[in-house]
């Protein structure tokens, strides 16, 4: 399963965009998805200097296709507190991991749907309403 | 008017897909029929027909990378910008390229 309940976090603490990123790849790592931890947080946020992936509406998407991931993942967190991201605030993050090689496509292709939905309203929405991680979980299961 | 139009982005795993989302939505909104390509981490998808490119009247490329097959899209207005435009402000992106049209 490319989403589970240990990686979200409807309560991070961070108050920058480095330890929102941190705490996400964080609970990645304690999940098994990530064979080198350091190398997947150097490729997402060199990405990130390159292009923000703040997309308004208080949500961005970190992302890294990187060697340092194992298996395919998806970890989301809401901050306590908005964060400043690149020019925006921010306060719903969604941290994607994809191996460099050998991924799966049926991942790929949930992560692409997902994105698609994020465009709708309601979509985005529903992120920052819910209340139970099991409510998370089924947004991404079923986007 | 009838837009095709390709979008891909450096990864190729979520941008792309939402600059894709985000043109057809606004193009149908703007009362266009809209088809955009794909092309990123899993390959093309989404592929444009000869058809749809013979019927096209404008050609909007929003892409990060070099995108694969514009010679398709030879003799045709095409308006070229970034992901990033697409997926943020995308009725921006359609009044600058239908601004090539009304050039001709």
């Amino acid at each position: 399963m490319i989403i589970d309940q240990v990686l979200i976090d409807l309560d991070l603490n961070a108050v920058n965009k480095e330890d929102a990123i941190l705490e996400l790849v964080s609970l990645a790592q304690a999940d098994s998805r990530l064979k080198d931890k350091e190398r997947f947080l150097k490729d997402v946020l060199s990405r990130e200097s390159e292009v923000s992936t703040a997309l308004g509406y208080g949500i961005a998407i970190p992302h890294g296709k990187s060697a340092g991931v194992q298996e395919p993942f998806i970890a989301f967190g809401r901050a306590k507190h908005p964060i400043a991201w690149a020019n925006q605030e921010v306060n719903v993050i969604f941290l994607i991991g994809v191996p460099e090689q050998n991924y799966n496509n049926l991942h790929l292709k949930l992560i692409a749907d997902i994105s698609r939905k994020l465009i709708e309203e309601d979509y985005r929405q529903s992120f920052q309403e819910a209340l139970t991680k099991q409510e998370i979980q089924d947004l991404l299961i079923n986007p | 008017m009838k837009i095709v139009g390709i979008t891909a982005c450096t990864a190729g795993v979520a941008h792309t897909y939402m600059a894709q989302a985000a043109l057809v939505k606004t193009g149908k909104e703007m009362g266009h029929i809209c088809r955009i390509e794909t092309q990123g981490a899993m390959g093309t998808e989404d592929e444009l027909s000869d058809l749809e490119i013979d019927q096209a009247d404008l050609v909007i490329v929003g892409a990060d990378i070099s995108v694969e097959g514009l010679e398709r899209f030879d003799g045709k207005p095409l308006y070229k910008t970034t992901v990033a435009e697409c997926v943020s402000n995308p009725q921006e992106v359609f009044v600058q390229a239908l601004k090539l049209i009304e050039e001709k």
